[in-house]
């Protein structure tokens, strides 16, 4: 079950990064492990603050700085990570 | 937070004409500032846009919007009081989804607020909207890059 639940923040994060930063593939081609910046998914540190946004909306976490940004902001691994912490903090 | 109203746009703008589309500051609070524009019909781009039939170029629309997005960051940050204008400028760097709904006309008087919508790093998200005599002209966001001068 809490795998199930895991799967679907999964593509949820997914979906997010596709619609809301008007990526040009599709949710299944980004792997978990994927860079978001550095060339990864070639987003740029604009694209950043639209993630801040868009995660605050869809998930209701906030990333309050720059620095937990950096270490948020790396992959779909680090964003499911840091929501779930966040989710399981606010119970 | 009010008395940038009072202040002159060049004490607030770094620009100088003939690229300033800001007349005024109405009204400035927090992370909401609202300005005024009035594009003056013996404009030398009016000839052009178009012959016969001048309307206020959307680009220009954009532009005033853009300003007026820059002097709600710098209230929005509190840089203005620190720096009167002269340390931190905003760089516009994206434009989102910017809808005009009705044609302006010369010497009509363009009321722009834009309201701070988030700031992370150097970027700052603003919504601002455009309004002639109480109507939505020109409405979206717009992304601004914070650059110390």
């Amino acid at each position: 079950m809490e795998k199930d639940v895991e799967k679907e923040l999964y593509n949820q994060v997914k979906m997010m990064l596709v619609k809301d930063l008007r990526l040009k593939i599709a949710p299944e081609d980004i792997k978990n492990t994927d860079l978001i910046f550095d060339g990864g998914l070639g987003l740029d540190s604009i694209d950043a603050l639209e993630l801040v946004v868009a995660m605050e909306k869809r998930f209701k976490v906030r990333i309050p700085d720059a620095t937990v940004g950096a270490k948020v902001l790396v992959s779909v691994d680090s964003i499911v990570r840091f929501i779930k912490e966040k989710q399981q903090k606010n119970g | 937070m009010d008395n940038l109203a009072k202040r002159d746009i060049a004490d607030v703008l770094p620009h100088r004409p003939p690229f300033v589309f800001v007349d005024k500051i109405v009204h400035a609070e927090g992370k909401v500032v609202t300005t005024s524009k009035i594009f003056a019909k013996d404009e030398e781009y009016f000839k052009g846009h178009f012959p016969g039939n001048p309307i206020v170029p959307g680009v220009l629309l954009i532009e005033s919007m853009a300003q007026t997005a820059g002097i709600a960051a710098l209230n929005a940050i509190g840089e203005f009081e620190k720096s009167k204008g002269e340390a931190a400028m905003f760089y516009l760097s994206r434009v989102v989804d910017v809808k005009f709904k009705v044609p302006v006309l010369p010497d009509e008087e363009v009321m722009a607020t834009a309201e701070v919508i988030m700031s992370f790093g150097n970027l700052v998200k603003v919504f601002v909207k455009s309004k002639v005599a109480g109507k939505i002209v020109a409405e979206g966001e717009m992304i601004l890059s914070k650059v110390i001068r």
